[in-house]
């Protein structure tokens, strides 16, 4: 998909939408899934995931190769998108409690329901902003550190920081868990 | 526990039911290629058509052909987002040159009632029966400039015949002069059915009502749906697969219909709609779009809507006292142009055309759409005309075999004055083998630029394509026609 992406961007930025389906096909169900993972709301994901994509094809034209990759771009609109979306939910909230709408019933449904996940779960509300954003972009949206760091507009160094924190401070919480 | 461990718990919590939904999936591809074709045609009604006005315009194809327009027309039941029954996204597939063969049988009306206007007979009657009867066709502006030529009329009824001023009209062409560049330029073929396979045949083998067995029927296959709302002002849909369009009509039986209890004529013109019951034409077109809006056909695909009032230039000029007389009619209808790569869509006597939205005038309701057709297109390039002076002596006897002026002898004589032209598409049909294909010539629209009395055309449509023009005769002259009865 890369190696023709950027072909396919500059097509359709200059009026050749033709292989927009390609493009379209590559990353819905990766963003779809980016804004279910923090709204865990199956109508508010798939109204946020058009936004981005109504906003991705309406300023396309803004869009600037040099300065990121598309993935970035576009991930970051998404990720603009969530967190409007958390703010027009209830003014005060912010992405960390976006991340924990749901309750832990709609969470166990789906994993294993063992103490030391929901440990886990208390535990990732504890960590930064930052660091919670970087463990969940790495672990659940499988994003590289390069990625990641383009979407927040962070160094690369930043976000490898941030996940060797974020996975350190989710062990030591652990462990003081565990010998309790 | 491991760094490897830990991220592996932390992956677990990750929500496992973010399964993308097929339907929404499918419904967004419409609505992105819908804002595609949307901006598209922003974008191309910017840089429409590149007439050079020095000394001569420059009629520049490259400018229209760039943009590939993706529409789409689909038709989904309310509230069920996901039922998509119409997936007509706009389709232009490119084949060879001169791929629909001789184009010197073209004729300006369908000879199977899609689309194009009734007879005259039927545009005189009463406008619910003349719109149910219109079922596929377009309320029709065709006709002559003056009423002199019958077979004008569609679903909107039209009291033309009511006053009747014979006016001898003198085309004109003020505009400035011009040239043809393109060698050749496609004409559009629209391709029958949905594009997508519907498979109905366990319907018709299942179907068995005693001793008649339509199963028997070897090889049948169903062209039709029809399904009705059995409710008050409910609607009739039907899908005509073969031809790939869908009207929607009132369900005639739980519609009221305020002539049923008449019995004299006294009754009738009690009840006729008069002109403070008319909805606005801004009224009529926001009924028209939340009627779309609310049934989930998108009109992206479509130009700007407008409301077909040709009727009123009579009406503005008929005297007070012949007002009351004058029959309103009871439906109006919002026209959608359709668009073909960007080009807007004319009938052979300069309307735009396309999808149609009526308006019940009575109850403010949406009573029926039609022309709601799937786009898909072949495009052929044929040979363009490049003498001009043909095109223009085209265009000054009123258009391509629209009207023809009769010459009457001691009436009054306007000019209609003809100013630059834009380009556009003209429908037309062609009918081979008993199968009636709806093509989309490339044409020349000269708007008329002043008002003269009773016409109510606006523009006056060439077509571009030598071979069109080759067919068509040569009307010769004027032919002037003597007052008084023949002997």
């Amino acid at each position: 998909m890369e190696s023709n992406e950027s072909e396919i961007i500059a097509q359709c930025v200059a009026g050749n939408w033709q292989n927009f389906d390609s493009i379209y096909d590559h990353y819905l169900p990766k963003i779809y899934q980016f804004v279910y993972y923090r709204t865990r709301h199956k109508q508010t994901a798939e109204d946020i995931t058009a936004q981005v994509f109504l906003k991705a094809v309406q300023h396309l034209s803004s869009y600037k190769s040099g300065e990121a990759p598309f993935s970035a771009w576009l991930y970051r609109i998404a990720r603009n998108a969530v967190i409007d979306n958390s703010r027009s939910i209830k003014p005060t909230q912010d992405l960390e409690t976006a991340y924990n709408l749901a309750g832990p019933d709609n969470v166990m449904r789906a994993v294993d329901a063992t103490v030391t996940l929901e440990t886990v779960k208390i535990k990732m509300a504890d960590l930064s902003d930052l660091q919670r954003e970087v463990l969940t972009m790495r672990v659940w949206d499988e994003l590289s550190h390069q990625e990641i760091s383009e979407i927040l507009e962070i160094s690369e160094g930043s976000s490898k920081v941030a996940m060797s924190r974020a996975i350190a401070n989710l062990k030591q919480s652990m462990e003081i868990y565990e010998k309790r | 526990m491991t760094d490897a461990e830990l991220e592996a718990l932390v992956a677990k919590l990750s929500p496992k039911e973010a399964r993308l939904d097929q339907n929404f999936k499918q419904d967004l591809n419409y609505r992105l290629h819908s804002e595609i074709s949307r901006l598209g045609g922003e974008k191309q009604n910017k840089s429409t058509i590149n007439f050079n006005f020095m000394n001569k315009f420059k009629y520049v194809l490259s400018a229209i052909g760039a943009v590939a327009i993706v529409a789409l027309i689909f038709v989904a039941l309310p509230k069920n987002k996901g039922t998509v029954l119409l997936p007509g996204k706009q389709q232009v597939t490119k084949i060879n040159d001169k791929a629909f063969g001789s184009l010197a049988t073209l004729t300006v009306a369908s000879g199977k009632g899609s689309g194009g206007g009734m007879d005259g007979a039927n545009a005189f009657t009463t406008a619910p029966q003349a719109t149910a009867n219109s079922k596929m066709a377009a309320p029709s502006t065709m006709g002559a400039p003056s009423s002199t030529v019958g077979g004008m009329g569609g679903g909107t009824a039209n009291s033309d015949m009511l006053i009747y001023r014979p006016v001898n009209y003198n085309f004109v062409y003020k505009g400035k002069d011009f040239t043809i560049d393109p060698d050749k330029m496609p004409v559009y073929e629209r391709q029958k059915g949905f594009g997508v396979a519907v498979n109905l045949d366990t319907v018709l083998k299942n179907f068995n009502v005693g001793s008649f067995n339509i199963g028997k029927f070897n090889s049948a296959r169903l062209d039709n749906l029809t399904a009705t709302q059995d409710q008050d002002k409910g609607y009739t849909l039907n899908m005509d697969f073969r031809e790939g369009n869908v009207y929607i009509g009132q369900n005639w039986e739980r519609w009221p219909n305020i002539y049923a209890s008449c019995a004299d004529q006294a009754c009738y013109e009690q009840n006729r709609i008069t002109e403070s019951q008319l909805p606005s034409n801004d009224e009529a077109i926001n009924l028209a779009n939340q009627f779309l809006t609310d049934y989930g056909i998108d009109k992206n695909g479509f130009g700007a809507p407008f409301v077909q009032d040709n009727w009123k230039v009579n009406y503005m000029m008929s005297p007070m006292s012949m007002k009351s007389a004058y029959y309103i009619p009871e439906m109006l209808s919002v026209i959608y142009p359709t668009k073909i790569e960007g080009h807007e869509i004319y009938d052979q006597s300069g309307n735009k055309t396309g999808m149609y939205v009526s308006i019940d005038v009575r109850s403010k309701r949406v009573s029926s759409i039609g022309e709601l057709n799937s786009q898909r297109y072949q495009a052929s390039d044929y040979a363009t005309e490049k003498d001009v002076k043909r095109i223009l002596a085209l265009a000054e006897k009123g258009g391509y075999q629209n009207y023809y002026p009769m010459m009457e002898i001691g009436i009054k004589t306007e000019e209609v004055q003809l100013g630059d032209p834009v380009s556009g598409y003209v429908r037309l049909w062609q009918n081979v083998n008993n199968q009636s294909k709806e093509l989309f010539v490339p044409s020349l629209i000269f708007p008329i630029t002043n008002a003269p009395t009773n016409i109510y055309m606006k523009n006056v449509v060439v077509p571009i394509v030598k071979e069109v023009l080759d067919a068509q005769n040569d009307p010769g002259p004027p032919i002037r026609i003597m007052k008084g009865r023949a002997k």
